[in-house]
């Protein structure tokens, strides 16, 4: 039996280029604070990509483990695994973590890594014009050991849950924003169909470098700057199954429910906008609300000229006049777009909120915060190739 | 809403055939799809055995359908399994474009994007020197079907795009669990009411120099020569790694009222879907196999099933010297009840289709699905001795008649990723 009244959205883990937590964010962007980084490399690697909102990668102090998970990792790996960091070892988190009941829902990008090193190109060059004999050879000699490991994306999530020692039900979701939000929802109703107790939903941002953006022109990217990141929170039961709505808020804020999702595909243009609208609606009428009963909207990334479109047309269906529709910001000012972690960042970004009863607006030139007028929110994810979902979050004694 | 969720399509593209009629077949027939194999143009590669697709069958049967453009192997293969199993399952969207079952959507697993060897020459600049901006001035001679261009949601968005699905299009990232999370997520959707009917499945190509240096660096391919094209022995003494192969299979999932309506033909029913974390090593599953055995249990729950109701077991068996003694013992853990295991019919499909990799859970539960509906189960093939600490009933060497009223599907990913289906027989 599905009750997503029963399951509350907590413990906030966020790592972005303006900080290791929501409210670092939040204030970097009413601040107008500046947070993305000029990068020499991708400056030259491809015209337009100069700036970044890079993040460092941790290290095994920061994450709280042996050297030796280094090697057997990544950078989003290891991005992924702080903000697990971050979320489970924060102060909205009691008790213990771990064993049967804890689960691991995650939106991981593909990985995109150099197999060989620049050095090792000039003998590529000398192989392929000898035999495929001598490539395999090089090959051989040349890919790092853990390279296998690398690109496959879900050692994220063998990192985490050995970390943490999660065993519950799991999956795993790529590449693009969609990913993000689809780990949100069925990490909720791993925990509202009782498959889990508590659910563990996160999600990385693809590492910046220079090989992502050939992939990324070819998927109609917009230029907008690419950022690193990761966002987590952990989905519970409330302790009062049938009287949900009741429980008493947590100790950092009130509950947040996921009170609505939609999710759906459109291939292109007028299909598009038509899926997203669909999601939305069917967001909205799971919530028990209407479009009067959202608060504020966290849109996905303008990463695609489609994207954006579909975006503003659907909001247009849905709400009607500008003037008439709730505030609308996100948080790309201050983290670039962050793939799937963009919108889970969003969702993060809209517990902050829901806690404070603020929200931000974005009137294109600035950030402003203001009184959250309704207690739900509204955050939606637009994936590369037409994969649409929108979930409504609402304060639980809303 | 809870609603009974039937098989209603299916559709398969491997070493072992292009459909899933003649996939069965030979799984019932106990062939094997595993072959010498070599990189094109290489012939000292040291993993010597692979479980290819024929490549001239298959653009002699596919090639004529709309070209998909640019895309990977495993996204035409994917492509191909996805039109045969709507095909099967009597699936048409009307002039309004809506489908007869109501909303679909498409879950799959595909693995990780296919890598081209030479991808990076481009940035080998006129003077010799690599460099990113020799890369982007040369990035038209990079090649699209491959390497820097493929994402791994290139196949469930082709799939909803060619057939204009309108329901979700979801990818699962969970290595060799990948198609098993996706038909396990997809029966799940249609269960709770999200979906009518789903395409469920997996694709994935690993066939190719880059990613099986990566594979082979790891450890995890047989390299050995002893056993020639009998190289895949799960659970024999001998076995010494996994067997790669590439290809496709998917399942139409659909209502049992969608497919009732529609008088479809109903194969059976998925009835439990469980999965699980090691919370152990990347590189090495949990030594007492806790997570294969909680991912078993959980899809028996899921379903309602008791342990004692179950046949047969569709295992991972990857001839893998540490997953078949361990999932032996999880075997044994789950159905220790009453020593059931000894009753079970345990199978190993990799011993003749390969290892699918990210998609392998999906030709598997086919195979699952068509025990059930026809009373056989496949056998594992080359075990002639037995390791001791795989001391269960494999069906060894022929396949069994025998009366298959619920099945098991395993499947375990790298890192300690694990999921398990349950299939029973489907009497309306």
């Amino acid at each position: 039996m599905t009750n997503l009244d029963a399951v509350r959205l907590t413990a906030p883990g966020l790592y972005t280029a303006a900080g290791a937590d929501p409210a670092s964010l939040w204030e970097a962007l009413v601040a107008g604070k500046d947070t993305g980084r000029s990068d020499e490399l991708l400056a030259e690697a491809w015209p337009g990509a100069g700036t970044a909102f890079l993040v460092d990668d941790p290290d095994a102090a920061t994450l709280g483990v042996h050297r030796r998970v280094l090697r057997t990792s990544e950078k989003q790996a290891r991005m992924a695994l702080y903000g697990a960091r971050l979320a489970l070892t924060g102060p909205s988190v009691t008790g213990p973590v771990g064993g049967e009941g804890w689960g691991l829902y995650l939106g991981l990008p593909t990985v995109d890594e150099q197999l060989l090193r620049f050095s090792a190109l000039d003998g590529l060059r000398r192989a392929a014009d000898d035999s495929p004999g001598a490539v395999a050879a090089l090959y051989g000699r040349e890919v790092p050991p853990f390279s296998g490991l690398s690109h496959l994306n879900s050692t994220a999530a063998a990192h985490i849950s050995a970390v943490f020692g999660l065993t519950g039900a799991m999956a795993a979701y790529s590449p693009f924003s969609d990913a993000g939000l689809s780990a949100l929802v069925d990490g909720v109703l791993s925990v509202a169909e009782g498959e889990n107790e508590a659910a563990v939903i996160g999600a990385v941002s693809p590492k910046v470098h220079p090989l992502l953006f050939p992939q990324y022109e070819e998927l109609g990217w917009t230029g907008a700057a690419p950022g690193e990141g990761a966002a987590f929170l952990v989905a519970r039961r409330g302790p009062d199954v049938p009287g949900a709505r009741d429980v008493p808020a947590a100790p950092d804020g009130p509950a947040v429910r996921l009170a609505g999702y939609g999710r759906g595909f459109g291939a292109d243009g007028a299909d598009l906008t038509s899926a997203l609208t669909e999601a939305v609606h069917a967001a909205l009428a799971m919530a028990g609300t209407d479009a009067a009963g959202i608060g504020w909207v966290l849109p996905d990334a303008g990463w695609t000229a489609a994207g954006e479109q579909a975006q503003r047309a659907a909001l247009d269906r849905v709400f009607g006049p500008a003037g008439a529709r709730p505030a609308v910001a996100g948080a790309e000012r201050a983290t670039g777009v962050l793939g799937p972690a963009h919108p889970l960042a969003h969702v993060v970004l809209a517990l902050h909120g829901l806690a404070t009863g603020r929200l931000l607006a974005d009137d294109g030139e600035t950030v402003r915060e203001e009184p959250l007028p309704v207690s739900r929110v509204l955050v939606l994810a637009c994936g590369a190739r037409g994969q649409v979902c929108a979930v409504v979050l609402e304060g639980a004694g809303s | 809403m809870s609603r009974r969720v039937v098989v209603t399509g299916l559709g398969a593209v491997c070493g072992l055939g292009l459909d899933w009629q003649t996939v069965w077949e030979g799984l019932c027939e106990g062939r094997s799809a595993i072959r010498g194999w070599q990189p094109p143009g290489v012939d000292d590669f040291p993993v010597r055995y692979a479980a290819p697709v024929d490549d001239a069958a298959f653009a002699a049967r596919y090639g004529a359908d709309e070209d998909p453009g640019p895309v990977e192997r495993r996204v035409r293969f994917g492509l191909a399994a996805a039109g045969q199993a709507l095909a099967d399952a009597g699936l048409a969207a009307g002039g309004d474009g809506a489908w007869t079952a109501g909303r679909i959507g498409t879950a799959v697993g595909s693995g990780v994007p296919e890598r081209d060897p030479l991808e990076l020459l481009p940035a080998l600049g006129e003077d010799g020197q690599p460099s990113w901006q020799a890369l982007y001035a040369r990035r038209d001679r990079l090649d699209r079907a491959s390497g820097l261009f493929c994402t791994n949601d290139a196949l469930a968005a082709g799939i909803a795009a060619r057939h204009r699905l309108r329901g979700p299009a979801l990818n699962f990232s969970t290595a060799c669990a990948g198609a098993t999370h996706a038909i396990g997520h997809g029966f799940r959707m249609i269960r709770r009411g999200e979906v009518d009917a789903m395409v469920v499945g997996g694709a994935d190509s690993v066939l190719n120099l880059p990613t099986m240096t990566g594979l082979h660096l790891l450890g995890a391919p047989s390299t050995s020569e002893l056993f020639g094209d009998r190289l895949c022995r799960a659970f024999d003494r001998d076995r010494s790694g996994l067997v790669a192969a590439e290809g496709a299979a998917m399942l139409v999932l659909e209502s049992e009222e969608s497919a009732r309506r529609r008088g479809a033909i109903v194969y059976a029913e998925v009835a439990g879907f469980g999965s699980s974390l090691d919370a152990y090593q990347v590189t090495a599953p949990h030594p007492d196999g806790v997570g294969a055995a909680l991912a078993m249990r959980r899809a028996l729950a899921d379903g309602g099933v008791a342990p004692e109701a179950v046949d047969s077991v569709n295992a991972h068996g990857t001839s893998t010297p540490l997953n078949d003694p361990i999932e032996t013992r999880a075997i044994k853990d789950v159905f220790a009840g009453g020593e059931h295991y000894r009753k079970l019919a345990v199978t190993a499909n990799k011993t003749m289709l390969g290892h699918l990799i990210a998609a392998a859970g999906a030709p598997e539960l086919i195979a699952t699905v068509l025990s059930v509906r026809d009373g056989i189960v496949p056998p594992t093939l080359n075990l002639e001795n037995p390791d001791p600490a795989c001391d269960l009933d494999y069906v060894p060497d022929k396949a069994r008649h025998q009366e298959v009223s619920v099945a098991v599907s395993n499947s375990f990913g790298f890192g300690g990723l694990n999921a398990s289906l349950v299939v029973r027989g489907y009497d309306d």
